[in-house]
């Protein structure tokens, strides 16, 4: 793996997963993204706007996700973004390392309670 | 943007996206506030406070996440590099990363912020304190038509009258006070002179006033009854006295200042017509007088209560003094008519004054005479004494803020050029000189502001240090900080900090790329530091300057508490009492001191008792003519001599020891011989060469002469001053001077605490006839206090800056030559391969030290001529004392030589491999 590609995995934040995570399934906007999250972490992951814009420029500038058309809302037209290939290359290469890695902790807790 | 935004919230909005990068505005702000929307419309928005919160700090953030991304792993930090025209959001982001880049240099940031703390705070204190004390006028109608009265005179032209208030010694040598009698008052108010009015007032010396069920002591005055009509005062609360009070046979009234009536009485209207005792006479609350009105008193002195002048007797010992035209107790200001001048008002108030000396005193043809002052200050003769200490420590203060400047500039300095490599690299990597530039420049401003923060927090303490020293309330004179001080000092650091940031900041981004890139100071080095040794050429100077002020005024302040009083009344306590108002006198009087002072004896823990009229160092005396066997006084010659009415437990108590013969003993009384104690000064001036013991002391002339034998000489004790020159003086039994004894003052020696034996002494002297009331009890340390307490908190404040100075002078001195050192590593490395010893090496640094001494010798040059005018503040000691100023010189160099030897041990230890390498 390039080198720049090994640095990105490891300066990913864990919230930059999240929201790649959420755009694996298609473009969304900025309230998407703040629901879409909410149901996936079961409410444990809630964003304010500022949060949501400031990841998405850092994501933005890092190359992992980019603005991709507009989308029809009951408020208005919303900007849409979508993952890029650079972005869906992080996003795997770092879910394999946190499946190994929540593989790791499941059976240590397991041994535990075995234990 | 949506429309909803641009009206309601559309600057408020705009301005909290400023947190935010300028490419994130560009982009993506319309989206950011298009989601705030959402959040309203699904009923999730907050306050709007925390729609900016949010929104700031993401936004700073943000910009971080820019800084960093910048930077990419393990480079060094970089500012964020947008580009295009700056606008505020862009400052913001230098001075975030100025602060992480602040953050990294923790001493260099605690040495520059703390140097300027020290700078801006002392300076803000002590022009606070010059503003309130010396420069501020009185709150009152045309100020400047204001004129006080002073009366002066040599020694021995001073009539025959009681005094009380200021005696100052003036530019011909005379005695100049400002009190003048009631009479002296109503005929110059009555005569026609240039003044419009003239009023009267005098200061109560603590009254105990009882109110709202609790009784305190407080400061109070008394005045005539057009006071306040005079000054043009108006009413905060009720009304103000009026000439009607102030008759005999009124209703007495009082009115309250605005900062009594608040402390005292919580601001309550209430207060006024309330009832009111002072010193247990009752008086009706008329008014309160407007807030930031102090009276007209000296400095310090803030009545809290006035009282008409025809109501002094009650509140004053019972004394009648409005008729008396023998006791001078009234200070007297007028307000010139229209084109009247001071000369006018002088000669037209001089005639009344010898019109007064004749008829009350029957003194004419006196030499005596007056001085008409401006009066839009007030009373001036207590600001007259902080005038020239406190101008010598603005002019300290000032030096030790350039010092904190040159400091901060000597560190900027010498920082830059450890940062050429950086710099370098950031040019080289395509940032303009613009960018870098203004990097470094908010990085100087960070400090600047920082420094000023802390400063003002830092002239709060020493404010509130220096007021009781002056004896001022700050809250009475509404002693708030000088914010101009504040503004004036911060701007001097800003520009400091701007300057010396732009200087290096040119140089650095100026430099050649190659060899910076390489770090090749071997020629660059000698260059850069050129300017560094300028500063610290002008840092040691000023430094040099203010040990040598320090050292004057602690040589000062020692010879003046240490050997030259003549006493040690460190544990003795002094009781004034005067039994003559409950009707005691002549021989009765003799009696009940003999047996006060046998009661006082028996109190656990005095170890002596004694009483005399006067007690060292509290300014009062009795000054009287004698005749000095085997003195013949010249034609028009009188010799005066103090005069100290005493007992043999005086001596002991203050622990004074015959120099020659013997003090007063048991065997000493009514009807032993007469004898007297002298000291030193008489003998020197009247017997020089001669046996003292023996010779004769007269008083009095024809039938009430009376000779008095010389028993014994002590050293010379100061009465009136610490600062005094002394003066003859002769101590007598008190019972054996009839009708000298009258008021007088128990000194009790306490084997521990003197404060310790108030309630048992208070008590004896109770006992024996409570109707004696003591007038005023106090530590004799309390009274020696006010002598000193200037001089001694000058001292200390001058040594404690140039501690300051001298210590930000060797950080100074240290950073130039580690920076030095480290620039010179590789050179220190090719000698040392080539067999220069770790000796030579030191040398080669210490060399640095040539600076120091050229900065020395600048500082020793300067301070030479400049400390001439300090003479008048110094006692016992010449401004140019050759040892002080060898004594900080010496100091000087040693703390810089230690300064600079760690960094020269640091090269020592240096491995010349490891120094080839280096970078």
């Amino acid at each position: 793996m390039a080198a720049t590609t090994t640095k990105n995995q490891s300066n990913l934040k864990q919230i930059d997963f999240l929201v790649l995570a959420v755009l694996q399934n298609g473009p969304l906007h900025g309230y998407g993204i703040v629901q879409r999250l909410e149901e996936m972490t079961e409410g444990a992951v809630a964003l304010r706007p500022g949060d949501v814009y400031r990841v998405l420029y850092r994501m933005q500038r890092a190359n992992l996700l980019a603005p991709s058309g507009e989308a029809e809302t009951p408020t208005g037209r919303r900007a849409n973004y979508a993952i890029t290939s650079a972005g869906e290359r992080v996003l795997s290469s770092q879910a394999e390392i946190l499946a190994g890695v929540a593989a790791t902790v499941l059976a240590n807790e397991g041994q535990e309670h075995v234990g | 943007m949506s429309a909803k935004v641009r009206t309601a919230d559309g600057w408020m909005l705009r301005c909290a996206l400023l947190a935010f990068p300028r490419r994130f505005r560009r982009s993506l702000a319309t989206d950011l506030v298009a989601l705030y929307e959402d959040f309203d419309a699904n009923g999730r928005q907050r306050s709007r406070l925390s729609m900016n919160w949010d929104l700031f700090r993401n936004g700073l953030a943000a910009r971080l996440d820019d800084t960093r991304r910048s930077i990419g792993g393990g480079a060094p930090d970089s500012p964020p590099a947008s580009e295009g025209p700056r606008g505020l959001g862009s400052l913001l982001g230098d001075f975030v990363f100025g602060l992480r880049i602040l953050r990294k240099s923790p001493v260099f940031t605690l040495v520059a912020v703390g140097s300027l703390a020290i700078g801006i705070g002392a300076n803000t204190a002590v022009f606070t304190v010059l503003d309130a004390t010396i420069l501020r006028v009185l709150p009152v109608q045309n100020p400047e038509e204001l004129v006080v009265l002073h009366m002066a005179g040599a020694r021995d032209d001073w009539p025959d009258i009681s005094q009380s208030g200021w005696m100052l010694t003036n530019d011909q040598g005379h005695n100049e006070g400002s009190s003048f009698s009631y009479p002296m008052y109503e005929r110059l108010r009555a005569a026609d002179t240039p003044f419009r009015d003239v009023t009267a007032f005098a200061r109560l010396y603590r009254i105990n006033v009882r109110a709202r069920g609790g009784a305190e002591l407080a400061a109070g005055q008394v005045v005539a009854g057009n006071y306040y009509s005079f000054l043009g005062l108006r009413p905060y609360r009720g009304r103000l006295l009026t000439e009607s009070d102030d008759q005999p046979g009124a209703v007495p009234v009082a009115v309250l200042s605005y900062a009594y009536w608040q402390t005292r009485f919580g601001g309550l209207d209430e207060a006024v017509g309330s009832e009111i005792f002072v010193n247990g006479t009752s008086f009706a609350v008329a008014g309160v007088s407007p807030p930031g009105f102090g009276g007209a008193l000296q400095l310090g002195t803030v009545p809290a209560v006035t009282l008409p002048l025809a109501h002094q007797a009650p509140v004053m010992r019972d004394e009648e003094l409005l008729g008396r035209g023998d006791y001078w107790w009234l200070h007297t200001m007028g307000r010139l008519r229209d084109g009247a001048t001071l000369d006018q008002a002088q000669s037209a108030a001089a005639l009344i004054f010898a019109q007064s000396l004749e008829a009350d005193l029957d003194v004419a043809d006196s030499k005596m005479y007056i001085t008409a002052l401006p009066g839009a200050r007030g009373m001036t003769e207590a600001r007259s004494q902080v005038v020239e200490p406190l101008t010598t420590v603005a002019v300290v203060v000032v030096a030790v803020l350039l010092i904190a400047c040159v400091n901060l500039a000597n560190l900027l300095v010498a920082r830059a050029s450890s940062r050429a490599r950086e710099i370098a690299l950031r040019l080289s990597l395509g940032a303009s000189r613009w960018r870098v530039t203004r990097q470094l420049l908010s990085e100087s401003l960070l400090l600047a502001f920082l420094g000023a923060a802390l400063g003002v927090v830092f002239a709060i303490g020493l404010r509130d240090l220096l007021l009781p020293v002056l004896d001022l309330q700050g809250a009475e004179l509404g002693l708030e900080l000088n914010w101009r001080a504040v503004a004036f000092t911060g701007l001097a650091a800003s520009l400091t900090g701007l300057f010396f940031g732009i200087v290096p900041a040119l140089r650095a981004t100026g430099v050649d790329l190659t060899p910076a890139l390489k770090d090749e100071p071997l020629r660059q080095g000698a260059r850069r530091f050129g300017l560094a040794r300028a500063l610290l050429v002008v840092q040691v100077a000023l430094s040099l300057g203010l040990l040598i002020v320090a050292g004057l005024f602690a040589g000062s302040f020692a010879a003046l508490e240490g050997e030259a009083t003549g006493f040690d009344g460190d544990h003795v306590l002094t009781m004034s009492v005067d039994p003559r108002s409950s009707g005691y006198e002549g021989q009765d009087l003799i009696n009940y001191y003999d047996e006060a002072l046998r009661r006082l004896h028996r109190v656990p823990g005095v170890v002596a008792a004694g009483v005399a009229s006067h007690v060292p160092a509290s300014g009062s005396t009795t000054r009287t003519s004698m005749r000095v066997e085997g003195y013949e006084p010249a034609e028009d010659e009188r010799v005066n001599t103090y005069l100290n009415v005493v007992d043999d437990g005086f001596f002991t108590s203050f622990d004074i020891v015959a120099r020659q013969g013997r003090v007063f003993d048991a065997t000493d009384g009514p009807d032993s011989p007469l004898v007297v104690v002298v000291n030193r000064q008489l003998v020197d001036t009247y017997l020089p060469g001669a046996n003292p013991l023996g010779r004769h002391i007269g008083f009095g002339r024809g039938e009430n002469a009376i000779e008095f034998e010389i028993v014994g000489v002590v050293d010379d004790i100061k009465y009136q001053n610490l600062s005094d020159d002394p003066l003859a003086a002769v101590h007598v039994l008190y019972d054996q001077i009839p009708g000298g004894i009258g008021a007088q003052t128990f000194t009790l020696r306490a084997a521990g605490r003197p404060e310790d034996l108030v309630a048992e002494a208070r008590a004896a002297l109770r006992e024996l006839d409570s109707d004696v009331s003591m007038r005023r009890i106090d530590t004799h340390a309390d009274v020696v206090r006010d002598n000193v307490v200037v001089a001694r908190t000058f001292a200390q404040l001058s040594i404690g800056l140039s501690a300051v100075a001298l210590l930000l002078s060797c950080i100074g001195l240290y950073g130039i030559l580690s920076y030095s050192v480290a620039h010179r590593t590789r050179e220190i490395g090719v000698r040392m391969a080539l067999g220069a010893r770790s000796s030579d090496v030191i040398g080669l640094v210490m060399r640095e030290m040539r600076t120091v001494v050229v900065g020395g010798a600048v500082g020793l040059l300067v301070a030479y001529f400049a400390v001439r005018g300090l003479e008048s503040q110094l006692y016992g000691l010449n401004p140019t004392e050759p040892r002080v100023m060898a004594g900080a010189a010496f100091l000087l160099l040693a703390v810089a030589a230690l300064a600079a030897f760690m960094p020269a041990r640091r090269a020592a230890a240096l491995d010349p491999v490891e120094a080839l390498r280096s970078e």
